[in-house]
């Protein structure tokens, strides 16, 4: 007996030694398991590249609906089918809601989901600036990474601007606050003015243009060529129509060799292979596979196209001397079905039809760098140039137009004057750009805003209730707000 | 002879004689010392004593001696029992010392030339010597046969009167019991041999003739304050507490039926609330005094032998793995194996627990072995046979063919064809008379240095739905021994082994809905199917359907523990103790690919794209905990000036747990039955897993001071530092005291008869809860997967990106406690009872809080949010027979709690948002429509829309028979904003408790018990009752709300028309949920000893018990009980709805045997 409790004490004594060394750890040096110390996940050529799929996940997951505002406040989506979320409504009345609960606030979401983007590459940009080069293959390697997040911010603050801030108008206080460090607090910042938004932006997109890889087979990444075009399309929508041609123009003249226009229109958008992520005109497109798909609520549940605005680019046609020109032959009619919650976009993947698992977001495509041209061509001149007729035509050339100088879905002539112009480049580019980001919204603005507002070209005239220019732009959320201490300005006409 | 006692029966024995001496000094002093007035000059010789001590007669002789001239005759059998007396530091006289010593012992002294002489005394009355004595021996057992250590017995010459605390005997000799229950002691002719033990009743006899041997059985004691109870790192007897702490025995947790402890709480703790279900080894949510959680579990922490355990980890990881397929972490402990539960409430209490217990905590401790006991082998087995408490009743299907057709006639669509089956489809999916076998087999004993506890167990039980099984394992050991006087090692291993076979069938209400003119099969012997197709499948009968999907969840848990206590020095004692409790869960769900859910599985987790054919899926879990603690406690026990008391605990302790849960899906198996393994899918899908874990560094310490029994303090401190807190705040600090004042020790109470106890004490203190997920504030990364979703792969890359924003300042969640109790205890302790108020607000509640977009994030966790909970509490209880044959103990308990939402502070309880949370309300509160009436007219509705600013009263009042509700704020109109009021709480009832009661007659003993809810709304969630007709699945529907609905010829329904958008949470869907609940009820019987005997059995035992026996109440529905439980669903904030998709709950009865070797 005696022996068996000298065993066990033993034992005892044996067990707790050999583990209380290990049982004894210092709660501060116990570590995170399965996740990474932000501070020290942004090591090396690898890491940075991963961090770098995470920055654009973020760009393709969180701002899904706000890729909505847009097709809503133009009048490009059905009112009957988007009741499930209040705010869309909102958009499609020119009165967008300022929602005041949290969790079903796309107002609120949707800039936080951007400025996510953004801080993601912000957190790339300060950890691989600090990385030695030696740790990557390349010199170039270490810039193009570089290139990409800085890419990432510039269209993210871009695309806030263009929901959130007065962008038509480079004078105008209300731009959005710029972030260029990554995130540790809850703090926020007062707003930025839309000249200080635009300039942090042209400086990050020449980051990329300088540092940015070269156009390759993979366009879901910012690459150079990517950077100049959103650089152009900054440009026209700062009204700097000379540095938007030109920096448009210099696209287009190289074309040819690793991009082009895509030789049809619809394989640009035919889900079922994963050509169309490989396609020239494609500068830069957000991809979707099956098992990483975008997001399915930018159209798919959320909404489905307002069969009007549909006809009315279909079936409408421009009179240009004696010619009566169709805006479209089957762009709209080929891209669109009649579907179970509306008029399906098919320029997205339906889960409801087989075999698609490919989907692109289409940031950046050929066509409208085109168009671009075409418009900020004619703006800085004010007179129609070959050039610029040949950059609109061109691209409905490609989709079929014939040059008979007969009626139909012809090519623009050279008589065409410089108001008719203009309307149909952003007739073009309604037809052209449909149901992808929205463009035709901001292009309404635009020319709205070109003229002054109120008078000559008027939104409202093409979406009857866009009457409140204050309303052309979304309001900041009372929750950002409030949470934000009041420490930004609300946008005109929202307090 | 030599023994070691615990701690607190040496405290106790001292205490009794203490009590004795003093009883008998002043008898002496009134009575023998009058009659003795002679005091002799030299016997007045100051004698100087040093400090306070207990001394032997011997050492008084000693003392005397050294001090004076004086020498000593005397017999040394005279004082070879003579009880130690305490002495007190200063002068006292020589005689005076020596009455002392003697009285005690019956003897008397002449003084003659510096020559004490030592003799016996006369008697008192009778003025004769008194007697001579002669050893006698015995044994002293408990009714089972257990030997009682150390029982005090003591020999006297006049007949006790009472209980022993009440005596005003001459006690003339006394001893103790060793660790056999053995005495020895010597007697005399003609007197009393008393026998008294801690949670005993006092039994004396005569001595009559010269036996020399005795057996003595002592009854169990119904005084309660004797119980020693543990309060964490220590124990302390029930009339010492200062805090809210109740204790559960065996005995009653054997009264419930039940693979977990927690169920066997039902109603028997005031303010403790427990809800279950009858499905085989769920958890049952246990909340004490209120919710005081919005986002967690609102659970308290286990603590079972030393080692504490959260039974839902929070993991940072919101895809939540972790509050999916998972076992009852209760499951590492058998109920069998349990010698008893205390709950702590209070702060006082529970605070020793820190930042862990604001929920309260259960300590679990098991059986174990006493030292000195023979062996025993214990062996029992019981037959359970189980049946649905409630079931629904549906329509007939003659009536469901009427329903049909007639609302084919509403709608305009053809008559469908009916078939010509009436399937009862719950009596098809139910398993009738489900039986549950449990045999358990233990022994127990041990030497006088060692002793050990062994036992194993084996459970096979069904469920109520066929092809439900559930399969246990357990085996535990323990020993402890002492090494030497000093050192005492033990250790502890516990092993289960659960095998939970399930398919989807888990309610009534779903599976009983099925169209029942169809039979479970068709002519060629196939299941049949309901004609509709959804997503490419069948609609087959339950039986088909979910009764044969496979769910298997096959969980093990080793739990042990290891643990040395040395004493340093007298009462300073160091212990030691290592802890380890780790638990693997297997989970295996296949779904056949002719299942619904697989199609829509496969369609979401885009395993196929539309139009595809389902294929089978197989998901797997394994789930990982690992928890070690080691823990190291100073404990110090002194007396002082003979009043003072104190027991103070201080200890370290290192406590590290991990959840872990890794799952991976299987697609494409060439068939739905046998090659279902993984090794047989053609595609793994979603791999996945979460993680949560947690470290604490604790401080702590409790000081009990106790003066004269009058005055009890409770002084507790614990610091914690976590990785679950802020780097400004990784320690947290939690104070409370306990004050309590023993009125019936008090002068002016001491000797009143009515009084035996009355005790008011006061406690206050913070507590913390800290199941937040770790390192909330440190900015991390990290990889995002999901079901078919997969949000950070990008472009080939499986990336990561940062996982919201780190807040510096998290930390634990506070809870302040004030409770204010009385206890009492009268009538020679037949009644006793407790009246306590307590208040509990917690404050610094973690919410997702708005941050500005700016941040890239909408939300962060930061501690905002306010609860509060008040109460009264009452307990009472008492002897409402006793008797030598007959005795009836009977306690009554009642709680009335109040819950408050106090702020929100802009704060959300989930990204979906406060669904039940609401400032100002109780947690649960759901909100709906205020129903007026119902529109008998279209011209009604018209005449409504007409006067909506809208143009549209309410989106759900459509058509003639649709509720109309109230527009409380007078737009004209229904709106959710305006319109909507609180319609039940579900969580908190006007008052809830239980009567219990314990019966013995003789052989038989008898016990049952109630548990009752008054006052508790829940909302009947119209979902699926006749919302929509849908007239391709043909559901069936329940005839109380078919019957109750609107119609032409029923203007004055209940409820509105079939088919209405009425059927959501409204006024009219509030029903009340109060119940009273025969919980058990059970009889047992113990054969006689005189069988007993002849078979060589120590005890047998045969009882039958029955539980969930009765049910009354005035609810809608089958069973106000009716609660959505899982493992991860204890939270209870969704209480307030009952949809009937809960488990049922389980009426059983249980025939059993338990043989003592």
């Amino acid at each position: 007996m005696k022996k068996i409790t000298t065993y066990i004490s033993i034992i005892s004594v044996v067990l707790i030694g050999l583990t209380s060394c290990e049982l004894t750890t210092p709660i501060d040096e116990i570590e995170l398991a399965y996740q990474l110390d932000a501070e020290t996940a942004i090591n090396d050529e690898a890491s940075a590249r991963l961090a770098l799929a995470g920055a654009y996940s973020s760009l393709k997951e969180e701002p899904s609906f706000m890729l909505l505002v847009p097709e809503a406040l133009s009048g490009a989506v059905s009112p009957g089918t988007s009741f499930y979320r209040l705010e869309i409504p909102s958009w499609i009345a020119n009165q967008p809601l300022n929602l005041e609960e949290a969790g079903d606030n796309l107002t609120y979401d949707g800039m936080a989901a951007l400025y996510r983007a953004i801080n993601d590459a912000n957190w790339l940009i300060e950890k691989v600036a600090d990385i030695d080069d030696a740790n990557f293959t390349s010199a170039s390697a270490k810039n193009e990474i570089l290139a990409e997040a800085y890419g990432i911010r510039a269209l993210s603050h871009f695309y806030l601007l263009r929901y959130y801030g007065q962008w038509y108008d480079t004078s105008s206080e209300y731009g959005i606050t710029l972030r260029l460090e990554p995130i540790r607090s809850g703090e926020a910042f007062p707003r930025n003015t839309v000249a200080e938004t635009y300039t942090q932006i042209h400086s990050d997109l020449d980051f990329v243009i300088a540092n940015g890889a070269d156009i390759t087979g993979n366009r879901g990444g910012l690459n150079s060529l990517a950077g100049s075009a959103l650089k152009a399309k900054v440009y026209l929508y700062q009204g700097d129509y000379t540095m938007a041609a030109s920096t448009a123009k210099a696209i287009v003249d190289d074309a040819g060799g690793s991009y082009g226009l895509s030789p049809t229109f619809l394989e640009l958008f035919d889900n079922t292979t994963d050509a169309m992520f490989y396609n020239s005109e494609i500068l830069f497109g957000l991809r979707g596979v099956l098992q990483a798909p975008v997001p399915n609520t930018r159209w798919g549940f959320a909404v489905g196209y307002n069969d009007a605005y549909v006809a009315s680019l279909s079936t409408g046609t421009m009179t240009v001397g004696a010619q009566t020109i169709n805006y479209d032959s089957n762009r709209m009619s080929s891209t669109t079905s009649p579907g179970f919650f509306g008029t399906n976009n098919l320029k997205y993947t339906n889960i409801f039809s087989s075999g698609e698992e490919f989907d692109l977001i289409y940031h950046s495509r050929l066509a409208e760098v085109y168009l671009i041209y075409a418009e900020a061509a004619a703006r800085s001149t004010g007179a129609v140039s070959s050039d610029a007729l040949a950059a609109l035509n061109a691209v409905r050339i490609r989709s079929g137009a014939t040059t008979t100088g007969g009626d139909g879905f012809e090519t623009y002539p050279a008589t065409i004057s410089y108001d008719a112009f203009l309307e149909a480049v952003r007739i073009e580019k309604s037809v052209e750009l449909a149901g992808e980001l929205g463009e035709q919204w901001f292009d309404l603005v635009r020319y709205d805003w070109a003229d002054g507002f109120g008078s000559g070209f008027q939104v409202s005239d093409y979406k009857s209730s866009a009457t409140d220019p204050n309303k052309f732009i979304l309001p900041y959320s009372l929750l950002t707000l409030e949470a934000g201490g009041r420490i930004e300005i609300q946008n005109p006409s929202y307090e | 002879m030599k023994f070691k006692l615990t701690n607190v029966f040496v405290y106790d024995k001292r205490r009794l004689l203490k009590v004795m001496m003093k009883t008998f000094i002043f008898l002496f002093c009134t009575t023998v010392f009058s009659l003795n007035p002679k005091v002799g000059f030299s016997q007045s010789a100051e004698i100087k004593i040093y400090e306070d001590k207990i001394i032997s007669v011997e050492e008084i002789f000693e003392l005397i001696k050294s001090q004076t001239e004086y020498n000593f005759v005397f017999r040394p059998e005279h004082i070879q029992n003579a009880p130690e007396i305490y002495v007190k530091k200063g002068d006292i006289k020589a005689y005076v010392l020596l009455k002392k010593g003697l009285d005690m012992i019956g003897c008397t002294y002449d003084f003659t030339d510096n020559t004490v002489i030592v003799k016996r005394k006369l008697h008192p009355i009778l003025k004769i010597p008194i007697q001579d004595t002669f050893p006698i021996e015995g044994t002293v057992q408990d009714k089972n046969g257990n030997p009682i250590p150390g029982a005090t017995v003591f020999v006297t010459s006049e007949e006790p009167a009472q209980g022993i605390d009440q005596a005003r005997d001459f006690i003339t000799r006394g001893t103790s019991t060793d660790f056999d229950g053995r005495f020895k002691i010597d007697a005399s002719l003609n007197y009393y041999l008393g026998v008294s033990a801690i949670g005993h009743k006092f039994n004396y006899q005569k001595i009559t003739s010269n036996k020399a041997t005795y057996s003595i059985v002592l009854e169990e004691s119904e005084d309660r304050l004797e119980e020693v109870v543990v309060v964490g790192y220590g124990s302390t007897r029930k009339k010492d507490l200062t805090g809210s702490v109740t204790t559960i025995d065996a005995k009653e947790v054997e009264q419930i039926k039940t693979q977990t402890v927690e169920r066997a709480l039902y109603g028997k703790v005031p303010g403790v609330m427990v809800t279950g279900t009858g499905q085989p080894g769920t958890t049952a949510s246990v909340i004490i005094r209120g919710l005081s959680q919005i986002n967690g579990d609102n659970q308290p922490l286990y603590v079972i032998d030393g080692i504490p355990m959260n039974i839902n980890p929070n993991s940072r990881d919101s895809n939540g793995l972790l509050q999916g397929s998972r076992s009852n972490p209760l499951l590492s402990i058998n109920p069998t194996d349990i010698e008893n539960v205390t709950v702590l409430k209070d702060a006082s209490a529970a605070g020793i627990y820190g930042s862990r217990a604001a929920n309260g905590v259960i300590i679990i401790t098991t059986k174990r072995g006493r030292k000195g006991a023979k062996p025993r082998v214990t062996f029992s087995v019981n037959t359970t046979i189980q049946n649905p408490q409630t079931k629904y009743e549906f329509l007939s299907a003659d009536e469901y063919k009427e329903f049909y057709t007639e609302q084919a006639g509403i709608y305009g669509v053809p008559v469908p064809t009916f078939g010509t089956a009436d399937t009862d489809w719950q009596e098809e999916i139910q398993n009738e008379n489900a039986l549950w076998n449990d045999y358990n087999l233990s022994l127990s004993g041990g030497s006088d240095k060692i002793n050990y506890y062994v036992s194993a167990n084996v459970q096979n039980q069904e469920a109520v739905f066929i092809n439900n099984k559930f399969k246990r394992y357990s085996f535990a050991a323990n020993m402890d021994a002492d090494v030497t006087d000093k050192l005492t090692v033990g250790m502890a291993i516990n092993y289960n082994n659960s095998i939970d076979q399930s398919n989807d069938l888990s309610s009534f209400r779903y599976a009983g809905a099925f169209r029942p003119d169809i039979p479970v099969f068709d002519e060629a012997g196939e299941y049949t199917d309901s004609g509709y197709v959804i997503f490419g499948n069948p609609d087959i009968n339950p039986v088909g359907q979910d009764g044969r999907v496979r769910n298997n969840l096959e969980s093990k848990a080793i739990r042990t523990n290891v643990y040395a206590e040395f004493e340093i020095i007298k009462n300073l004692k160091f212990r030691t103790q290592f802890g380890s409790n780790q638990t693997n869960d297997d989970v295996n769900n296949f779904l056949p690919s002719f299942t619904i859910q697989a199609a829509l599985d496969g369609l979401n987790g885009n395993l196929f794209a539309s139009g595809g054919t389902p294929v089978g899926i197989l998901s797997t879990q394994f789930n990982k905990t690992k928890n070690i603690i080691f823990t190291n406690t100073l404990s110090y026990l002194t007396k002082f000036k003979e009043d003072h008391t104190l027991n103070a605990v201080a200890g370290i302790s290192w406590d590290k747990t991990e959840n872990e849960a890794v799952g991976a899906n299987y697609a494409g198996f060439p068939d739905d039955f046998v090659l279902i393994n993984p090794a047989s899918s053609s595609q793994v899908f979603n791999g996945n897993s979460d993680f949560a874990q947690k470290a604490l560094n604790s401080v702590f310490g409790r000081i009990n001071y106790n003066y004269d029994d009058k005055y009890l303090l409770t002084l507790t401190g614990r610091a914690d530092r976590s990785t679950q807190f802020g780097e400004d705040n990784r320690t947290g600090f939690f104070p409370s005291f306990g004050l309590a004042w023993n009125m019936h020790n008090e002068n002016f109470l001491k000797d009143n008869a009515l009084i035996n106890q009355l005790k008011l004490r006061v406690s206050a203190g913070r507590t913390g809860n800290d199941n937040l997920p770790a390192f909330l504030f440190r900015p991390v990364m990290a990889v995002e997967s999901g079901f078919g979703d997969n949000p950070t792969q990008y472009n080939g890359l499986n990336g990561f990106r940062l996982q919201g924003v780190s807040n510096q300042e998290i930390r634990w969640e506070q809870t302040d406690q004030l409770d204010i109790g009385l206890e009492f205890s009268l009538f020679n302790n037949r009644v006793n009872g407790e009246i306590v108020w307590f208040d509990k607000s917690t404050s610094d509640l973690i919410l997702l809080t708005p941050i500005s977009a700016q941040t890239g994030f909408s939300s962060f966790y930061s501690n905002i949010a306010d609860v509060s909970n008040s109460g009264w509490e009452i307990l009472l209880g008492g002897d409402i027979i006793r008797n030598e044959n007959f005795s009836w103990n009977s306690s009554f308990n009642i709680s009335f709690i109040d819950s408050n939402v106090d702020a929100l502070k802009g704060g959300q309880a989930s990204a979906f948002g406060n669904f039940g949370v609401t400032e100002g309300y109780p947690l649960g509160t759901v909100f709906g429509r205020d129903i007026i009436g119902t529109a008998n007219t279209q011209a009604e509705i018209d005449a409504l829309n007409a006067g909506a600013p809208d143009g549209q009263y309410d989106t759900s009042l459509l058509a003639p028979g649709d509720f109309i509700a109230r527009d409380i704020d007078g737009d004209g109109q229904y709106t959710a904003e305006g319109d909507q009021i609180p319609l039940a709480d579900g969580n908190i009832p006007d008052y809830f408790g239980g009567w219990n009661n314990n019966l013995s007659y003789k052989n038989f003993d008898l016990s049952f018990n109630f548990q009752y809810v008054q006052g508790l709304d829940k909302v009947r969630n119209g979902d699926e009752f006749l919302r929509s007709i849908n007239f391709q699945r043909m559901q069936n529907y329940i005839r109380h709300d078919v019957v109750n609905a609107w119609s032409p010829d029923n203007l004055d329904a209940k409820y509105p028309r079939p088919g209405s958008n009425s059927w959501s949470s409204n006024s009219r869907f509030v029903s009340d949920a109060s119940y009273i609940s025969l919980r058990s009820a059970a009889i047992g019987y113990n054969i006689p000893s005189s069988i007993l005997d002849k078979f060589n059995l120590s005890n047998a035992k045969l009882s039958l018990t029955g539980n969930n026996l009765l049910l009354i109440h005035n609810y809608d529905g089958p069973n106000p009980e009716s609660v959505l439980r899982g493992v991860s669903n204890t939270s209870s904030q969704s209480s307030a709805s009952d949809g009937g998709w809960g488990y049922p709950n389980v009426t059983s009865f249980t025939l059993g045997l338990t043989v003592t070797f």
